[in-house]
């Protein structure tokens, strides 16, 4: 016999048990090295200049009280200032703080190595001098020069991928190293390879702007019927299928739901006649290109809310203006006030209410005055909106949709301002970030197969055109643009900051591991790096149950839902002046404004919000409710 | 688990050999051994023959194992305990000192030999030994591309199936992609769930969903089911109860279970005593958080003051791989209890225990207010993240 042998598998086994071993202790701080070795590099390369700006989110009103922010009670005083604050509106320096420490602690100091909180809320009484700003970068020089249209030297300058593949970081096939240190080493590779030169390409000035307009309100406001019926009327949905949905619907006597069926288009929605998700739709006004993104109201489906809005430059918020039924939607447990503060969270400024079904009240005016002004209370005090236009209407029987009202209506008694399309037609379109890093965030993975996807992103910064060679984050899939379709239907070669597109992309991937929530970025410095642990600065909102260290709730920012759990409370701040009140408190109650490390099970497309604006507001919620909103600081994985 | 021989001083040194059943059991012997501890058992080896004429033959014998173990995992998935460790005992077949792997599972007898066996320890082994095994609970919390398929045993959520698709939304036009997403989904997680979910032990599924969803996979399970042939009685179908939760993410069990409509349906059990008290702790946090504290400072300080109403403490932290970690929180018990607290401890294998384990394991509510302590900083301790664990 021979024993030696004999256990010689056995012996195998605990050497895989010892290298097991040294990969636990390497492989954290390893990733945690080459992660903040990236930050740091690309922190002071200058790309991130500017410091998170609280008001900027979590503005502070200068001449007003703070202290009972986001409370949905009425008689609170607005704090929750919105971004980009109108042109002109004037600041009393007086209140502000010195203006000493802005620019001096702001350059050249990574938010990795210096002590990030006391960093950031210096900056928080920092007096809103060039609020506005969007993130700006110093413009390359080479940029300038570089014409997109000349095909030759495009194709040679711009192809990270290659270029990468050529410095070696491509696994040889066959070889299968580790896969997360395999990750990282391509993630630096991303972030080293030459960035995807700007292009001079700038959507024609002739077309309109474009508009993404969210429509929300509680369940049964009318906002499918109001925007199904406009749709008609606008001639962007044929006679026939609206004639056919008609007929349907009464079949099914549910012929009041006939207009609400060109947006509520499932099955199950036209059964249950609810919205359950997004309905995405484009139409055109006279000055406007819309893409019209309708939300559910119903409040089981406010995830799915939360990601049209996200998405949204200006909304619409439909109430129902019928006695009782609008008491019902505003009071507590009604939508009208959850989807409210969230449009204000989500950096939703524009609002445009509709004050809808008052074919249901005969018109009567003294209603319509008496929901406005308690919106109204609401939405300015509490919610701190600013730009605010209201609007009666019914969606159900058309008045003052897309022409003011006639002389039979009994409306026209009393109301001739501007009707609903008039008001649509008046959006702003905010300020893109057309020259910024690309950041496109997938909303919609419509057919996957392993060699292609086909999905529906919202490009927020940057533009994508036809074989752009783009990284999929977090998992840093590579994909190479085959088609671009812009979400009015035209096919198109090239889609910009603001756009709602659908691409075609080639590359391999694993089937069911791209998720509505990932982004695609481009190469290069400016590269999104993924990670799982921020530093995020967040108001709490009017919740029984306090936030504490190890809260397990759910992360929403973009199009993303994650699970994510409060690792440390690092501080209470005020919201009055952002000073720090308590280090380390044991848990931050209704109404508080904090600094937290939040950490997510595996990685995420996010990042801090002076980076990229969309990709660094953060909402969070628990058990069904909305526990907090705020922006990302810092990565610190 | 049944005991064969057990010979142990209390506080002191001794052994007891044990006859696992079952996965539970599994998870009572991995809260039970810590590094340093003897384990012995039999296991099977190959052996290889070689004759005199250089052809070789292979055998299986029974070893004899005993090892001081070293390193501890646990996989609930295959209800199975990895050890590793030094031979303390030399045969013929294994020498001294050499390193080996031994695998502890139901069905199999083991002898385990501590120097030490404290208050937490016996505990433990007497739950282990309660013959009277409760009520089996299956749960599948779900929304659209994301299904938890789960069982309930007194002290573990055992995730017995993940399902993560991705479910094309409604597009306009294209509502037919939405929908035979949903249906791939379904089918998958009504496989999943006849595949884990035995009739004959589980006593009630809970099916969880925000929306109708929940609704829409029931009758997609009974129909799926039909259609597998394996039609449900009426009997299983009255095992169903339908249950909001705000999402499919594992966590979202927790709201499941809060539910007072499921905590009716479900027996008292011990994990059922365990959401109650976490939840209890949370409504002070909100209403009176002068009488809520975690962390071990707070509540030591507590303690000392003789304030605790009831203690709340994760499995996890006896667990600690760091002996002198695991005496502190035992002490912390011991005298709480002889101070008139309600000791709880809490399962890190549940939701309620995972959420506990991670605001740092230890949690108090006091009979009266205290505001002085809020004053005080928390340790630096508690700031330390919960320890990694090694359940696979
Ligand atoms: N009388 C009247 N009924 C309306 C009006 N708008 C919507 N409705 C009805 O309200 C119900 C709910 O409408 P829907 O568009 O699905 O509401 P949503 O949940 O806000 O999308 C439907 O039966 C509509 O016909 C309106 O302006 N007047
Ligand atoms: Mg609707």
């Amino acid at each position: 016999m021979n024993y030696e042998d004999e256990f010689s598998q056995d012996e195998d086994d605990d050497q895989d048990f010892l290298l097991d071993d040294e990969n636990y202790a390497m492989s954290p701080s390893a990733s945690q090295f080459m992660y903040r070795r990236q930050r740091l590099s690309s922190t002071n390369s200058g790309v991130v200049q500017n410091v998170p700006k609280l008001m900027d989110f979590i503005p502070d009103d200068i001449d007003k009280k703070h202290d009972e922010m986001f409370q949905f009670e009425d008689d609170v005083k607005l704090s929750y200032q919105d971004i980009p604050p109108p042109p002109g509106l004037s600041l009393k320096p007086g209140n502000l703080p010195p203006s000493g420490f802005g620019p001096s602690t702001s350059q050249g100091k990574p938010p990795a190595t210096v002590k990030p909180i006391g960093f950031s809320i210096t900056r928080i009484g920092e007096p809103m001098t060039q609020p506005m700003e969007e993130v700006e970068k110093p413009k390359p020089f080479a940029v300038e020069k570089l014409k997109a249209s000349e095909p030759g030297k495009r194709s040679s300058s711009k192809s990270p991928s290659r270029q990468a593949k050529a410095d070696g970081w491509e696994p040889p096939k066959g070889l299968t190293p580790n896969a997360s240190s395999h990750r990282l080493s391509q993630l630096a590779a991303i972030s080293s390879a030459p960035a995807t030169p700007k292009r001079q390409r700038r959507r024609d000035a002739a077309t309109k702007e474009l508009v993404n307009l969210v429509v929300v309100g509680h369940v049964d406001a009318g906002k499918s019927t109001l925007m199904g019926h406009i749709l008609c009327k606008l001639n962007f949905v044929d006679q026939k299928t609206i004639h056919k949905y008609k007929q349907e619907s009464s079949r099914q006597g549910k012929a009041s739901f006939a207009f609400a069926w060109v947006l509520d288009e499932t099955d199950e929605e036209r059964n249950r006649g609810i919205t359950m998700d997004i309905a995405r739709t484009f139409f055109e006004t006279k000055h406007r290109r819309i893409v019209l993104l309708d939300a559910p109201g119903h409040r089981d489906f406010i995830p799915n809310m939360i990601t049209g809005a996200s998405q949204a430059d200006a909304a619409l918020l439909v109430v129902n203006a019928n006695i009782g039924e609008f008491e019902s939607g505003f009071d507590k447990g009604g939508q009208t006030r959850e989807h409210a503060m969230l449009l204000r969270s989500l950096g939703v400024s524009q609002l445009i209410v509709a004050v809808n079904q008052l074919d249901k009240v005969e018109w009567s005016q003294d209603r319509y005055k008496d929901v406005e002004s308690q919106i109204k209370v609401f939405l300015e005090r509490t919610a701190g909106f600013t730009n605010i236009k209201f609007v009666p209407c019914s969606g159900l029987s058309g008045e003052n949709l897309i022409e003011r009202p006639n002389e039979s209506c009994d409306l026209r008694k009393w109301y001739n301002g501007p009707c609903l399309i008039e008001l649509i037609d008046e959006l702003q379109a905010p300020k893109r970030v057309v020259d910024g890093p690309l950041r496109a965030i997938i909303n919609d993975i419509f057919k996957s197969t392993s060699t292609s996807l086909s999905v529906s992103v919202k490009v927020e910064s940057g533009e994508i055109q036809v074989n752009d060679k783009l990284y999929i984050m977090p998992n840093a899939d590579q994909a190479l643009v085959k088609a671009v379709t812009n979400d009015d239907g035209g096919a198109s070669d090239c889609v910009y900051a603001g756009d709602q597109a659908l691409l075609t992309l080639f590359g391999a991937f694993e089937p069911d591991t791209i998720h509505p929530g990932h982004v695609l970025t481009s190469g290069g410095k400016d590269a999104l790096m993924p990670g799982r642990r921020f530093m995020a600065r967040i108001v709490v909102f009017d919740i029984p149950i306090p936030i504490m260290k190890g809260t397990k709730a759910e992360l929403f920012c973009h199009s993303l839902c994650e699970p994510v759990t409060f690792v440390k409370l690092v501080s209470e701040i005020s919201k009055n002046n952002g000073k720090v009140l308590k280090e380390r408190p044991r848990c931050l109650a209704r109404n508080k404004s904090g600094m937290v490390v939040i950490e997510t099970e595996r990685d995420v497309a996010i990042e801090p919000y002076t980076v990229c604006k969309p990709l660094g507001r953060i909402t969070i919620r628990l058990n069904g409710q909305t526990i907090a909103a705020g922006i990302i600081e810092s990565r610190t994985d | 688990m049944k005991q064969i021989r057990r010979s142990i001083e209390r506080g002191g040194p001794g052994f007891v050999t044990l006859l696992p059943d079952e996965a539970e059991d599994m998870w009572h012997i991995y809260n039970l051994i810590r590094v340093g501890d003897i384990v012995q058992s039999q296991t099977i080896r190959k052996v290889i023959n070689e004759s005199t004429t250089g052809s070789t033959s292979s055998q299986r014998v029974h070893v004899r194992l005993t090892i001081e173990v070293e390193k501890i995992d646990f996989d609930p998935s295959e209800s199975t305990l990895h050890l590793k460790g030094k031979n303390r005992e030399e045969n013929d077949l294994v020498k001294l000192g050499a390193y080996h792997t031994l695998d502890l599972e139901p069905s199999r007898k083991f002898t385990l030999k501590k120097i030490e066996w404290d208050t937490i320890d016996l505990e433990r082994l007497d739950t282990a030994l309660d013959p009277t095994t409760q009520a089996d609970v299956a749960a599948v919390v779900l929304h659209e591309g994301l299904a938890h398929v789960c069982l309930l045993t007194p002290s573990m959520t055992l995730v017995r199936a993940k399902i993560d698709m991705q479910v094309p939304r409604k597009r306009k036009g294209f509502t037919s992609q939405h929908e035979k997403g949903i249906i791939r989904f379904l089918d998958a997680t009504a496989a999943a769930f006849l595949k884990h979910v035995d009739f004959k032990i589980v006593k009630c599924c809970l099916i969880a969903s925000r929306g109708f969803l929940n609704q829409q996979f029931m009758d997609h399970l009974v129909a799926y089911a039909d259609n597998q042939g394996k039609k449900f009685t009426s009997e299983q179908k009255g095992k169903f109860l339908l249950a909001h939760s705000s999402s499919g993410f594992k966590h979202s069990l927790k709201e499941v279970l809060e539910d007072p409509n499921v905590a009716a349906r479900l027996t008292d059990t011990k994990a059922q005593g365990e959401v109650k008290a976490l939840k209890q702790f949370f409504e002070y946090m909100s209403i009176e958080p002068d009488r809520a504290y975690y962390g071990y400072k707070h509540v030591a300080h507590a303690n000392a003051e003789q304030a605790i109403e009831t203690l709340l403490i994760a499995d996890s932290l006896f667990r600690s791989q760091d002996i002198a970690t695991r005496k502190r929180y035992v002490k912390l018990v011991e005298s709480a209890r002889q101070n008139g607290a309600n000791v709880l401890i809490f399962s890190s294998m549940h939701v309620s225990g995972e959420q506990l384990a991670l605001l740092t394991g230890c949690a108090a509510i006091l009979r009266f207010a205290m505001p002085e302590l809020d004053e005080e900083q928390m340790s630096d301790d508690d700031e330390k993240r919960p320890e990694e664990e090694s359940i696979s």
